[in-house]
């Protein structure tokens, strides 16, 4: 076993929603700190034409509001039915106060609600799941908001060629109720803090202060560089961690729930490029229609990228009983994957939001 | 595989003219050695010969002999 094995009875994934910024930027377009043969290059490797980025005016919350308003109305429910709200994202509003609480009143929830911030990003929305169900199980509540999503461009260098083309904007709503006719969602979930550091924006907490020198850096045109204010990735070795992690990862998931690879409908993963998509697929013999990659036109969108793809890809393929394998890896290093077999779940159509 | 086998599939990575490679071609020299090219050499030796490379070992090398060597036995001479 490499990872931790759970299960969560009685919980129903009713709707999902997405809602992305208008701003759409192409990659070939990215020319300023770029030659057109390397941006091509790098496109055609992502799988990234085009992503979603926000201004510096929007945050997560922003975008997570208009996804819940829409997945609200899709599935008919009220804003006082809900008993719990999960934010779930690594580039919340603030420090403090939990962004989730700001959302309870933004949305015009009830204060009979449980609301938190959980910070974890590609894995993400699996340990929402996770958590949502896990309370839920606990009695009490009955109906659960689950916001998940991440404006990772704001925290990226421009100019870093690792890191400036690949990301987008998402925020999601997830809607869960308690069903005790709902089948079990089976979850493995894992972490290995030893490659933090392949993954991390340095400054900005409290191991590592802002301080004016790194506003001035950060604010300085600069070549191929980022500071410690910065977004900082080192792909190869995410890679290399995907490829041990991932594929027993994935062996374990559907040996918990029962099932072959075969009785899966769909292989959502994070997604983090498609390049590392495809190879994990081909490594374990799923077949290419059974895995979505949603990258182009909205990029890696951490968090949010199992739901946005759900939303984006497969609105029209979940009537009726869907066998989904969701797995999320990635920053931490950490790791979650869930099988679950929905029933009539929803998909809200995708908002583009203003800024 | 064997010795020519892996230079073949490098030049392939790289998209370089068959032939073009040697295996004391330094990897300094080679604007092609990139980030993308790393990932996709990490893929080809994962798919090809069943080992996961990591990305520090890979840095440590200078030349396309020094990437074969970290396969060990794996490649058989040409």
């Amino acid at each position: 076993m490499t990872s931790l094995s759970t299960r969560c009875a009685g919980v129903r994934i009713a709707a999902v929603g997405a809602a992305v910024p208008k701003g759409l930027r192409a990659i070939v377009e990215e020319t300023r700190y770029f030659p057109t043969a390397d941006l091509q290059k790098i496109s055609e490797s992502t799988g990234v034409g085009s992503r979603r980025v926000v201004s510096a005016a929007t945050c997560t919350s922003d975008l997570c509001y208009h996804a819940a308003t829409a997945v609200l109305e899709k599935a008919g429910w009220t804003r006082d039915s809900l008993d719990a709200l999960i934010f779930v994202s690594q580039t919340p509003d603030y420090v403090l106060p939990a962004t989730a609480c700001t959302l309870q009143s933004r949305l015009g929830l009830s204060n009979c609600v449980a609301a938190f911030d959980v910070n974890q990003g590609c894995s993400g929305y699996v340990y929402g799941l996770w958590v949502a169900s896990a309370l839920m199980q606990g009695g009490g509540v009955d109906r659960c908001l689950l916001l998940v999503g991440d404006t990772i461009t704001r925290a990226v260098s421009p100019a870093d060629r690792s890191t400036a083309l690949l990301f987008g904007d998402a925020g999601t709503a997830t809607l869960l109720e308690g069903d005790p006719a709902a089948p079990a969602m089976f979850f493995q979930l894992g972490t290995d803090g030893l490659g933090a550091e392949n993954l991390i924006i340095p400054a900005g907490g409290f191991r590592k202060p802002m301080d004016r020198e790194l506003v001035a850096e950060r604010a300085r045109e600069r070549v191929n560089a980022a500071c410690d204010a910065d977004l900082h990735m080192d792909g190869g070795e995410i890679f290399t961690f995907a490829l041990k992690r991932v594929p027993p990862l994935i062996t374990e998931t559907l040996t918990a729930a029962g099932w072959t690879a075969d009785d899966a409908d769909y292989f959502v993963f994070h997604q983090a490029n498609a390049f590392m998509l495809r190879h994990l697929a081909k490594k374990l013999k799923l077949p290419p229609p059974k895995v979505p990659i949603a990258l182009d036109g909205f990029g890696n969108t951490s968090s949010a990228s199992i739901p946005l793809t759900i939303v984006s890809t497969l609105a029209a393929q979940l009537e009726g009983s869907r066998r989904l394998v969701l797995t999320g890896f990635g920053v931490g290093f950490s790791w979650a994957s869930c099988a679950v077999q929905t029933a009539g779940l929803r998909c809200a159509p995708l908002v583009e939001v203003d800024g | 595989m064997t010795e020519a086998d892996f230079v073949g599939a490098l030049e392939e990575i790289l998209e370089v003219d068959s032939g073009r490679l040697k295996p004391g071609t330094s990897l300094a020299d080679l604007s092609e050695w990139d980030s993308v090219a790393v990932v996709s050499f990490i893929a080809v030796v994962d798919e090809r010969v069943g080992v996961t490379l990591n990305a520090k070992s890979i840095q440590g090398c200078t030349t396309v002999r020094d990437l074969m060597g970290l396969l060990g036995e794996a490649i058989k001479p040409a």
